[in-house]
């Protein structure tokens, strides 16, 4: 290891699949400020990543070995930028999800933790577009309310549908 | 002068043609409240000076004399009836008879002056609009031949006719009469008594007979230096004389263009003044709704920058609520770390510090030689392998070093993190209560702010906006007035003190001058003339205070025998005309206050009708007296008393009043008989259309003769 970890994740870009794609295009603009009236409520395709995987995570959704095509979008560092707090969380989240790792080299694998982000994120959307197909929550996460509700609720429950 | 006729053509309530012929004597225009008595006044006064009383504002009941050059005249039914594209023409044609305007002097010529104002409307759409401003035609006839004023001496003819002076004793409308009849300004009575009186002549005969004096002292002095009488001292000393007369002369004359500003600025101010009455409300709202629509706005966006920051906090920090325990299980992975860089720490050597760096052994190994003991390292020799070795060591060490980095650098996010997710929630509900709060205060804000303009009775924004900015354009221009006023004040100051010293120094030098010249022959012409002149002066000094004594005299006199008349005899004082006019109690000659409206109204209207008579008296000019609502203060014993006495005293009198509406037809006949009343006329507002609307479109003014 010649480099610290957190250089090195960094520096790779997210790669991420099809649900994430598809739920970042419903609730996200294209990287705009976020003090804009506007509809969609992200602002950053990072954002939606993000949510994508903490919801993944909380409801525990993973979609193991998911195809990740989408591989040019944003580097690590985005997150990193936009919240530390966001981007050591996730990290720290999918090593705890490595369970037959005996050594450090095991572990700080940058490209394995992003691939399991990005798999609890696959499974965050997944999870996130099937609620929207349950009747009476079609529209649900259309408005900021809807997120707040999900976040306040998260320690009693997971999501309900 | 005698007003005849007025011809009233669509001007307010008077639809399409009114005709009103007056007399020489009392003329009576009796009308009800609305029965356009006022508008018959303004008819008047839009044709002679271009000014109408009206309503400050359509916002407003308070009335102002306003420039009539914006304003629509034309009657409402008109305004209302009219069609796409109609012209509309409003007039009023005053025909009077007065001494002939090119004579210094009257001469009995008497001429009759028509006075046309025209003005003419186009509708466009719903809307009456000026199609050519209102213009004022003045002609005579002449020896036959009818002549016109041209425009640009219109106003000289005005005021020589009106002059501008007593114009407010002729016109006097009854709810402006403080403004007009300030009589606690001396130069409101100075200026009367210039118009009313040859008294002026005075002041002339006095400047004349000073400058001669003056200039006849010059010329002694000038003989006595040309028969070299004098000695240089003296010469100085009637040259320092003369240098210090002249300078007081034209400071005095500064002091009385200063005194003069001073006055004319009091009055702009006091004019000023009464305007802002109509609008300081307006400026009242004004600053609350500035007031409370800075704080809205703020309030506005303080809920605009806590929902951003909510959504920022959110997607940055809220997001992880509830992941502790996910968070958490990273620790048992960051335990394998964490033993493995305490199993390296166990069992490797730690790399001396003295020894040679990473960067140096591995030039060694590159150019196989020791720089430390300049010999050949061979590859494959001990020596070789042992460098190798310590290079292992260095990287051992350096990778040993960024994975204990690793660790600490998670470890401590890890702990940062799940100490901090707990309170979110804490965070979240604080947010929302404060969002709640600031919620309520914007509803509270725009509430009260709706609530003003109700209570205003403005829904309308941009009226109390305008408003507003009238009352603080009129409050600037106070404000510019009262520094100009203090500084003109200041530098009257200053120069009366300079004068007082520089005229005791003068005093000094004519003493001594008169001292030292004692002994010098002058016996020559002109120190004989000087003799004489000097008692010119003194002679006319003394004649013109005669004479200002004695009109004075007569003004208080001629006012206090009508004050008495308009109140039957029953009055609380006597007017007291001494550099100001005040009413004093008979007997102590004390200044008498908290009189009663009526008092002041009879003392005000006996003095400018004094003025009036007297200038008749004296200059054997008479002007008519136009009066709307003189006696509205007065009650009904002394109203008639009024009645019955003004008349008297004046060639022509036309009074505008409700006060006679009461009367019954034996009242009225007996009034016009013991008044003597020349022509009675009544004005009633009507309903033109007795099937239409009650509205002012569907009314009309009609007047009825009834002497």
């Amino acid at each position: 290891m010649s480099e610290k970890f957190h250089i090195d994740i960094n520096k790779k870009k997210v790669h991420y699949g099809d649900y994430v794609l598809k739920v970042r295009d419903l609730f996200s603009r294209k990287q705009e400020s976020l003090s804009k009236q506007d509809d969609k409520f992200f602002s950053k395709y990072w954002q939606v990543y993000a949510w994508s995987a903490i919801i993944g995570f909380v409801n525990d959704k993973r979609e193991v070995g998911a195809d990740l095509p989408n591989q040019s979008s944003f580097e690590y560092q985005m997150i990193a930028n936009g919240s530390e707090n966001i981007a050591n969380a996730l990290v720290l989240m999918a090593i705890g999800k490595i369970t037959d790792a005996k050594t450090s080299s095991e572990i700080l694998d940058s490209r394995k933790i992003l691939t399991i982000i990005s798999e609890y994120a696959e499974g965050g959307a997944k999870h996130v577009l099937e609620i929207r197909q349950t009747p009476g929550l079609e529209s649900k996460f259309n408005y900021t309310d809807d997120y707040f509700f999900e976040i306040v609720e998260r320690q009693t429950s997971k999501i309900k549908k | 002068m005698i007003i005849n006729k007025v011809v009233i053509n669509n001007f307010y309530c008077f639809l399409d043609e009114n005709v009103l012929e007056f007399s020489k004597g009392l003329n009576i225009v009796s009308a009800s409240n609305s029965g356009g008595k006022s508008q018959l006044f303004n008819a008047f006064y839009w044709t002679f000076f271009d000014k109408i009383y009206a309503d400050v504002d359509n916002n407003s009941t308070k009335k102002e004399w306003k420039s009539s050059s914006n304003l629509i005249v034309c009657p409402d039914k008109i305004k209302e009836e009219s069609s796409d594209g109609d012209f509309v023409n409003c007039s009023v044609e005053i025909t009077l008879k007065n001494e002939y305007h090119e004579n210094n002097e009257p001469k009995n010529e008497l001429v009759e002056y028509t006075f046309l104002k025209q003005v003419t409307y186009k509708k466009i759409g719903n809307v009456l609009g000026m199609f050519s401003k209102p213009e004022l035609t003045i002609s005579f006839v002449r020896n036959g031949e009818t002549d016109y004023i041209s425009s640009q001496a219109q106003t000289w003819f005005l005021e020589k006719i009106f002059p501008v002076s007593i114009r407010k004793f002729m016109w006097y409308q009854g709810e402006t009469m403080d403004e007009l009849y300030d009589f606690s300004n001396p130069n409101t009575l100075k200026n009367a008594i210039n118009e009313i009186s040859y008294f002026p002549m005075y002041d002339n005969m006095e400047k004349i007979v000073k400058s001669s004096s003056a200039s006849i002292d010059k010329k002694i002095e000038k003989e006595l230096g040309l028969q070299k009488k004098l000695t240089v001292n003296q010469q100085k000393l009637i040259d320092d004389i003369n240098y210090k007369k002249q300078v007081i002369d034209k400071k005095t004359e500064n002091s009385k263009e200063l005194d003069s500003d001073i006055i004319k600025l009091n009055d702009d101010i006091a004019e000023e003044e009464q305007k802002l009455l109509g609008y300081d409300k307006y400026r009242d709202i004004k600053e609350q709704l500035v007031q409370l629509e800075a704080e809205l706005s703020l309030t506005k966006k303080r809920i605009e920058d806590s929902n951003i920051y909510i959504k920022e906090t959110l997607i940055n920090k809220w997001m992880l609520n509830g992941c502790e325990k996910l968070i958490n299980s990273s620790e048992k992975n960051l335990n394998i770390i964490n033993d493995e860089i305490k199993s390296f720490q166990q069992t490797t050597n730690p790399v001396p510090i003295s020894l040679p760096g990473p960067e140096y052994v591995e030039k060694m190994i590159h150019d196989n030689i020791c720089y430390i003991c300049e010999r050949e390292v061979l590859d494959g020799t001990p020596e070789y392998e042992a460098l190798k070795k310590r290079l292992d060591d260095f990287k051992d060490n350096s990778n040993h070093k960024i994975l204990q980095d690793n660790y600490t650098d998670l470890n401590r996010a890890r702990r940062r993190l799940v100490g901090d997710l707990p309170d979110i929630k804490n965070e979240i509900t604080e947010k929302n209560k404060s969002i709640e709060l600031l919620i309520k205060n914007r509803n509270r804000l725009t509430k009260k702010i709706s609530s003003i303009f109700v209570e205003s009775g403005h829904e309308n924004e941009v009226n109390i906006m305008v408003g507003a900015q009238t009352a603080s354009q009129i409050m600037s221009k106070i404000q510019s007035l009262r520094s100009a006023k203090e500084r003109k004040t200041d530098t009257l100051r200053y120069l009366n003190a300079d004068l007082k010293e520089m005229g005791a120094s003068l005093a000094n030098d004519l003493i001594a001058r008169e001292n030292t010249l004692k002994n010098i022959e002058s016996n020559f012409t002109e120190s004989e003339a000087a003799n004489y002149i000097k008692m010119f002066v003194k002679s006319i000094g003394s004649l013109r205070l005669i004479a200002y004594t004695k009109l004075i005299d007569e003004i208080q006199n001629e006012s206090n025998r009508l004050y008495s008349l308009y109140l039957g005899g029953k009055t609380q004082g006597e007017i007291e005309i001494d550099n100001g006019i005040r009413i004093v109690d008979k007997g102590t000659k004390k200044i008498l206050s908290d009189l009663n409206t009526a008092e002041i109204v009879a003392q005000k209207l006996a003095v400018a009708n004094a003025f009036l008579s007297l200038s008749e008296k004296k200059m054997r000019r008479s002007y008519p007296i136009v009066a709307d609502a003189p006696t509205s203060d007065l009650d009904h014993v002394n109203t008639y008393n009024l009645t019955l006495n003004i008349g008297k005293s004046f060639d022509q009198m036309i009074i505008m009043s409700k006060d006679y509406i009461s009367l019954d037809d034996i009242e009225k006949s007996k009034l016009i008989n013991d008044a003597n009343v020349v022509k009675f006329y009544e004005l009633n507002n009507q309903i033109i259309d007795e099937d239409g609307l009650d509205s002012r479109t569907n009314k009309r003014t009609v007047i009825t003769t009834i002497k």
